[in-house]
């Protein structure tokens, strides 16, 4: 019995002693470094491309211990007739615990102008800014890119309850989980990069004026290509398609769809500022409600615009 | 029998796990006058890797890279530990976020 004992133990300290000086060797031999006088920097070093693209989010995360605030602007404006403008603002507070997650809270406003909107029912005229929903964001980056996979994805969680509705400015009670896979990747290294996002969002509204509750969801599918032109500086191209459903969160009944396209740029203020800006119009679409029409602006409007600060400490 | 049968696998499991730790590689890098010294690191794959970065200069420099998921302020005339996980072959850019010219690399192979 100790004599087994003494072996086995005997076993597992060689086996730690034979691995150590491996181990050993293996860093004398490799830990070699060098002043390499021809490494030349390269004024496009790598970058994050979490803000790169404008509506479609890269799969960076930023580093472990990271801090940031920002501020996020999008909004929405036309529909077929009168005024329309609403804007949804975010300010967030994120952090990333470790290498692989990022976690954010945010607070958010709403702003509406509606007047005279025929949608095909008329909306409320209505003018509002204020407070209306809190949100939370996970994300969890399932690959990084680079030499261990050339393509970046991230799955990311967004939860959000609301008190006002941001597409017509109503007192409601909607509770929204927003849902996306976001990919990305490197064409030319460090300089033109393509990324894409699918996105689910399903949303329970129940309204104050005694309408009865809404079950909606959507799906969205976006692609996109951004190309530094100078290391701190870059302008893209997006397109997104959008599908509405109701009658459930599950894509349940289609009711619409839409293709935007626009540009979006992207600007490095200082190495820890940035701005990102885009633009959608829509080109093309259908709706139930308006089958004769080739856009659809009873579930989405004209116009999406994108507008995002941010700090990192 | 049992109680040493047990007791000789744990031994023999930490035995393996300690010369498996012990593997780390180590690497050194100073920042001096801006400038990463070296610039080029080399490393071997697979392996954990834990560098450290002194800063020589009088004002804080950040190292941050992220392939390596790395980012960690270094301030003047101090010192700081990076454990980075094991690594595929390939080129893993870094630089000084702080001054953004000061750049390195660190070969895994």
């Amino acid at each position: 019995m100790m004599l087994k004992f003494f072996w086995l133990s005997s076993l597992g300290i060689g086996a730690a002693v034979a691995l150590l000086a491996a181990g050993a060797a293996a860093d004398a031999q490799n830990l070699k470094t060098t002043a390499n006088p021809n490494f030349v920097p390269n004024a496009f070093h790598e970058i994050g491309t979490d803000n790169l693209f404008g509506f479609t989010e890269g799969s960076d995360i930023g580093q472990p211990g990271e801090k940031e605030l920002e501020w996020e602007t999008e909004m929405s404006a036309r529909k077929r007739d009168g005024r329309y403008f609403t804007a949804e603002h975010h300010l967030a507070f994120g952090y990333n615990p470790n290498d692989r997650m990022h976690f954010e809270v945010a607070l958010g406003g709403i702003s509406t102008d509606i007047k005279n909107v025929m949608n095909p029912e008329p909306f409320d005229n209505k003018r509002f800014n204020g407070l209306g929903f809190v949100s939370t964001e996970f994300k969890y980056l399932i690959l990084n890119r680079g030499p261990e996979s050339p393509i970046g994805l991230t799955f990311v969680v967004e939860p959000e309850y609301a008190w006002i509705d941001d597409g017509d400015g109503s007192r409601v009670r909607k509770f929204a989980v927003e849902t996306r896979l976001q990919a990305d990747a490197e064409l030319i290294p460090n300089r033109l990069y393509l990324g894409s996002n699918i996105i689910y969002e399903p949303e329970v509204v129940h309204p104050k004026n005694g309408d009865p509750t809404e079950h909606e969801s959507s799906l969205t599918f976006t692609g996109a290509l951004s190309y530094r032109f100078f290391p701190k500086f870059a302008l893209g191209a997006e397109v997104q398609y959008m599908r509405a459903y109701d009658e459930g969160i599950g894509l349940n009944h289609f009711t619409g769809d839409a293709t935007y396209v626009g540009p979006s740029l992207w600007w490095q203020i200082s190495p820890k500022m940035f701005l990102s800006l885009a633009w959608g119009h829509q080109v093309r679409g259908h709706s139930r409600e308006t089958p004769s029409d080739n856009l659809n602006l009873v579930d989405f409007s004209r116009d999406i615009g994108k507008a995002k600060f941010e700090y990192e400490f | 029998m049992r109680f040493a049968k047990y007791t000789a696998v744990i031994f023999l499991a930490l035995g393996v796990s300690f010369g498996a730790s012990a593997q780390e590689a180590t690497l050194s890098v100073t920042i001096k006058n801006k400038h990463f010294s070296p610039s080029t690191l080399n490393a071997p794959a697979k392996k954990p890797i834990k560098i450290t970065v002194h800063n020589a200069d009088p004002v804080a420099a950040e190292f941050e890279s992220r392939t390596l998921r790395v980012e960690k302020v270094v301030p003047p005339g101090g010192t700081v530990v990076i454990n980075v996980k094991p690594l595929a072959p390939g080129n893993y850019g870094f630089f000084d976020d702080f001054n953004q010219s000061n750049q390195g690399v660190l070969i895994a192979k």
